[in-house]
């Protein structure tokens, strides 16, 4: 090629600087620049790190280069400079990378961008500068943009933004994130007609979905793919040949010292646990026998300050940090090239998941991607076999949208109410232009509206309700200050429990721990929290003060959100490899534990139902194993306990896990392979599950978010109390039982109904469980004692009824009994 | 009509009525604390859409209670009001006043009665700290005096059983006992059940005694 025709290029300024890196653009980049700047919209797929960030920010820059040109503005005159970029991304702890990322080709190309932050993390600096619209670029999250639109100004502000770059939009897909989300880029699109929006997403299954709801207003919008995905090498940790291997983890802490020698073997690791706690307990156990420098052994999970979590981002950068335990807090993400190794302890949970975690370390182009999974118990070997086989079948898990969600079409009202106000005719049409509001009916836009405005549908249950006033010209606004004030505190949707701040009693911030754990403890207590035994001095308002001690001999906080389920999708695998075991060392490893399984019991098997009938000190169980994933057991076991106690009157206890569940009858009685399959027919399901899934009792939980998300609960600040907010305090379960007895027929009531049957539920994926189930041969065994699949189930119900130290005690006790009789 | 069931308390005997009530029959005097009159008037008028009833359902048990007991006094120990004071509950309450206009009712003030107007609400205020036979009366734990029994609210105990869930608690201890909060409309704190023992969990229509004695 000329170099008269490489300055014709469109791209050529881009070029020149990939050229001076020594790289080259590639095809996946090129098409998305030349798309960007045929002003279309469009999503981008590609794996993590593979020059995504140019891809999706090429063109605009290609366009600010271009107007530079035409332009020829003079340094420190620009002309009220306002917003043109917005790079949404999900999680704080991935902007400031973000913004590093940014930099980089902003300033090499010469551009006078201000760059700022605006999440929660962000500098007074970098929001006064997202305030007052000044910076050319802004990093955001969800939660962040909405918190910007409740500002009159951010109008004029954003309405010259040419492009919306939504980095990680699967990660936002499938939740209420991405449906406020929706909401705010409907807002911005209103606003600026022209500008373009790029989702940045990994593999999923519904890619044309996720393209859908992103871009609702470009159907047939393009998908660019970023090559082929990885392939991904799974390397499992095996048990040594004979050893005892445990029936039910927990910890996996038994296969500390294998994992210590992985990591000699690498310069750097990401460990990844799937539960905080679980991470917390390889940090400390590893500490125990690390010989390195203390410092080059780090802890990173979401409830870590941010400040501590950052030091051990840029340690793992920089390669101070030699291994970072961490959980789904560093799934997303900026990379670390400079990480060797990803390891993985206890279950993957799922194809998409596993994929996500082995991107985090270095990857360079053409290298396979690598990852070291460690089981905790023995039936994990079969669920690392079954990912593998999956991925080389390219199956992948899809993530559908909720739509629907009420409680954040309420919230983002009051928003816009607040940011200069809105009327309401041609906020329904814009609403109605999401994925998520596309089928909302005039009713449940009338509810949201009477809800915001009077409190509820029945005006005489809310007196002196003020919110949402509506002014003499027909637009809603929001006048009360306090209301403005409690409403700003409290925009966002993720939720959780009541945070504690931890904070030292010398001073410093050591993160959040969930209200529920702390307040069970009394000062001199002693925990385990942020890589460190801590002891409680005192809990003084939202703040725990704490002292760090010596001996490492405190409990471990049990945050909640940790009981991720196996995806449907991996749990069939599971079934297949167990019933049909591939040619691999994981199965190889198992084999001795399914020969004990298939001389006791039977395998499951793809024709037929595998269901065990034993006689425990307990009582009386029945084992059922759909593998259906431990979201779709849940409703299944209450229906099957429901239906069971209506033919013969007697008390069952239930629990689940990702391969079965269990029903456990406290009276003698029988069953038989007719009764089970009677249990399992598909009719009737909707009123069975009604009556017996203690519908009430799981609504109540779905209620939480709910009212947090719609402003009923009042945000808990950590660290201080608004004097305005200390006489509104409620738990959302009071206010759900107080809105049961008072105003039954609530929106938000009908809401936590509504997604307790179609997410907690999950009722049209049960009702194809059952369908299926009802379909297959039953295979009825009668083992004497518990089996390798009925133990974890055994134990999991124990633990259900006792606290945790029994359940351990107990749960090793009787495991060591069941081994030595089969060993 | 609510259970209750008789227990000793300092030599006393004494009904913990499973309404969230405690009762002295020797004086004739219905005990309970935090009512917290015009809690969800509050949060409406903040914005948060509570709806009403609360109100008249609490004063409705409260008349039952009184009317099933024959009590000639009732004290509220505190927390009479949840906030500032709204017409609304200013009339529910005065209408529940004249229905027991031979009632005696004496308020100690909690930390929510900032707004408190004892002669207006047809109450007398009672200094916290009063003491009447073996007990002390306050609001919240603190010095009963040498070898009262102290009597009080402000905690909210709800115990939290196994199986169970959470149930409001009559906390008994060797020398205080605390009240559960009566009002439905209020949350509770969780006593360790380790320190339960010989307390009372209640559920509106029944109430329990837990084994063993307090501590």
């Amino acid at each position: 090629m000329t170099a008269d025709g490489t300055r014709q290029r469109f791209d050529a300024p881009l070029s020149a600087w990939f050229a001076s890196r020594g790289w080259k653009a590639a095809a996946f980049q090129r098409e998305t620049w030349r798309r960007y700047r045929r002003g279309e919209s469009g999503l981008l797929v590609s794996p993590t790190g593979s020059g995504k960030t140019l891809a999706a920010l090429g063109g605009v820059l290609l366009d600010a280069c271009h107007d530079t040109k035409a332009t020829t503005g003079k340094r420190g005159n620009k002309v009220a400079p306002r917003t043109r970029l917005l790079w949404i991304t999900p999680l704080r702890a991935l902007a400031n990378d973000t913004l590093r990322a940014l930099r980089e080709p902003v300033d090499a190309l010469g551009l006078d961008w201000t760059i700022a932050l605006r999440t929660g993390d962000a500098s007074a600096r970098d929001k006064r500068l997202a305030r007052q619209g000044r910076a050319d670029a802004l990093v955001i999250t969800p939660e962040s943009l909405a918190l910007l639109l409740s500002y009159p100004e951010t109008r004029e502000q954003l309405s010259g933004l040419q492009a919306i770059l939504v980095d990680e939009w699967h990660e936002l897909l499938g939740n209420k994130r991405g449906v406020l989300l929706q909401l705010c880029l409907a807002r911005l699109r209103a606003w600026s007609p022209t500008v373009r929006i790029w989702g940045m997403s990994a593999t999923l299954g519904n890619l044309a979905e996720a393209r859908d709801v992103l871009l609702p207003h470009a159907p047939d919008a393009t998908i660019v793919h970023a090559g082929s995905a990885r392939s991904l090498s799974i390397h499992t940790l095996l048990p040594e040949h004979g050893e005892r291997f445990p029936w039910a983890g927990h910890l996996g802490l038994s296969q500390m010292q294998r994992v210590s020698g992985q990591l000699d073997q690498a310069r750097s690791t990401l460990l990844f646990a799937n539960t905080r706690s679980q991470a917390e307990l390889w940090h400390r156990a590893l500490s125990a026998i690390w010989l390195d420098e203390p410092s080059s052994l780090a802890l990173h999970h979401g409830s870590l300050d941010a400040r501590l979590r950052a030091q051990v981002e840029q340690g793992l950068r920089d390669g101070t940090v030699r291994c970072a335990v961490a959980t789904s807090s560093l799934d997303l993400g900026v990379d670390f090239p400079t990480v060797d190794q990803v390891i993985q302890i206890g279950s993957p949970k799922g194809m998409a998941r596993l994929l996500q975690r082995a991107g985090r370390a270095r990857h360079r182009p053409g290298e396979a991607g690598r990852v070291i999974c460690v089981p905790t118990h023995a039936l994990e070997l079969a669920e690392y076999a079954a990912v593998r086989e999956a991925l080389a079948a390219g199956e992948i898990e899809s993530r559908p949208a909720p739509i629907l969600s009420v409680d954040v079409l309420a919230q983002h009202c009051v928003t816009l109410a607040l940011g200069g106000g809105f009327d309401p005719r041609q906020l329904k049409d814009e609403v109605k232009g999401t994925h998520a509001f596309a089928d909302m009916s005039d009713a449940v836009w009338q509810a949201v509206l009477d809800y915001i405005v009077r409190g509820g549908a029945a005006l005489e249950n809310y007196p002196e309700y003020r919110r949402v006033v509506i002014d003499e010209a027909g637009i809603y606004r929001v006048s009360d200050r306090r209301v403005a004030f409690r409403h700003r505190l409290s925009i966002g949707t993720i939720s959780s429990d009541g945070a504690l701040q931890v904070k030292l009693l010398r001073g410093g911030s050591l993160g959040s721990v969930e209200e529920s754990f702390l307040a069970r403890l009394r000062p001199r207590d002693r925990f385990q929290f942020a890589g460190r035994t801590l002891e409680l001095v005192r809990l003084q308002g939202m703040t725990a003060y704490v002292r760090v001690v010596k001996q490492a001999d405190g409990i471990v906080p049990r945050w909640q959100g940790g009981r991720m389920p196996l995806s449907t999708a991996l749990g069939a695998r599971v079934a297949r490899v167990l019933a049909d075991p591939p040619q691999s060392p994981e199965m190889q490893a198992l084999a001795p534990l399914l020969t004990l399984q298939a001389e006791v019991s039977a395998l499951p098997a793809p024709e037929r139902l595998l269901v065990e009938w034993t006689r425990t000190r307990e009582g009386w169980h029945l084992f059922v194993f759909p593998f259906a994933g431990r979201g779709l057991h849940e409703g299944l076991a209450a229906l099957l306990a429901l239906r069971w106690s209506r033919q013969a009157p007697n008390t069952f206890a239930f629990a689940v896990n990702d391969y079965g569940l269990v029903l456990t009858a406290k009276a003698e009685t029988d069953v038989g392979a007719e009764q089970i399959h009677q249990l399992l027919d598909p009719h009737g399901l909707d009123l069975d599950l009604r009556e017996g899934a203690n519908l009430g009792e799981l609504a109540r939980r779905q209620f939480r978010d709910i009212a947090r998300v719609a402003g009923l609960l009042p945000p808990s600040l950590p660290g201080r109390q608004a004097r305005s907010l200390r006489q509104l305090q409620a738990s959302s379960g009071l206010l759900f039982d107080v809105l049961r007895a008072h105003d039954p027929g609530h929106m938000l009531l009908q809401q936590a109904e509504r997604e307790v049957f179609e997410q907690t539920l999950d009722i049209a994926a049960l009702r194809q469980l059952l369908a299926r189930c009802h379909a297959l041969d039953i295979d009825l065994q009668s083992p004497r004692h518990l089996t390798p699949l009925s133990f974890p189930l055994w134990a999991e119900m124990v633990r259900g009824t006792l606290s945790s130290e029994d359940w351990q005690t107990r749960v090793r006790r009787a495991a060591q009994q069941l081994e030595r009789r089969h060993g | 009509m609510a259970e209750s069931i008789a227990l000793e308390i300092a030599g006393e005997r004494m009904q913990a009525w499973a309404d969230r009530a405690l009762y002295w029959p020797a004086r004739r005097r219905l005990l309970i604390a935090d009512l917290h009159l015009g809690k969800g008037n509050t949060f409406r008028s903040a914005g948060i859409a509570v709806p009403t009833g609360g109100t008249d359902r609490d004063l409705a048990r409260l008349d039952r209670l009184v009317a099933a007991t024959q009590a000639a006094s009732l004290w509220i120990l505190g927390d009479f009001l949840h906030a500032a004071r709204h017409a609304a509950v200013d009339i529910a309450w005065r209408e529940f006043r004249a229905r027991h206009a031979s009632l005696e009712i004496g308020v100690i003030a909690g930390n929510h009665d900032c707004a408190l107007d004892a002669d207006a609400a047809g109450v007398v205020a009672l200094p916290d700290g009063l003491s009447d036979g073996p007990f002390a009366f306050r609001h919240a734990p603190g010095a009963a005096g040498a070898g009262a029994h102290l009597i009080c609210g402000h905690l909210h105990p709800v115990a939290k059983l196994p199986d169970v869930g959470r149930h409001p608690l009559f906390w008994l201890g060797r020398s205080m006992t605390v009240l559960p909060a009566f009002s439905l409309f209020t949350g509770g704190q969780v006593v360790p059940l380790s320190e339960c023992a010989g307390s009372v969990v209640c559920n509106g229509s029944a109430a329990y005694r837990l084994p063993g004695h307090p501590a």
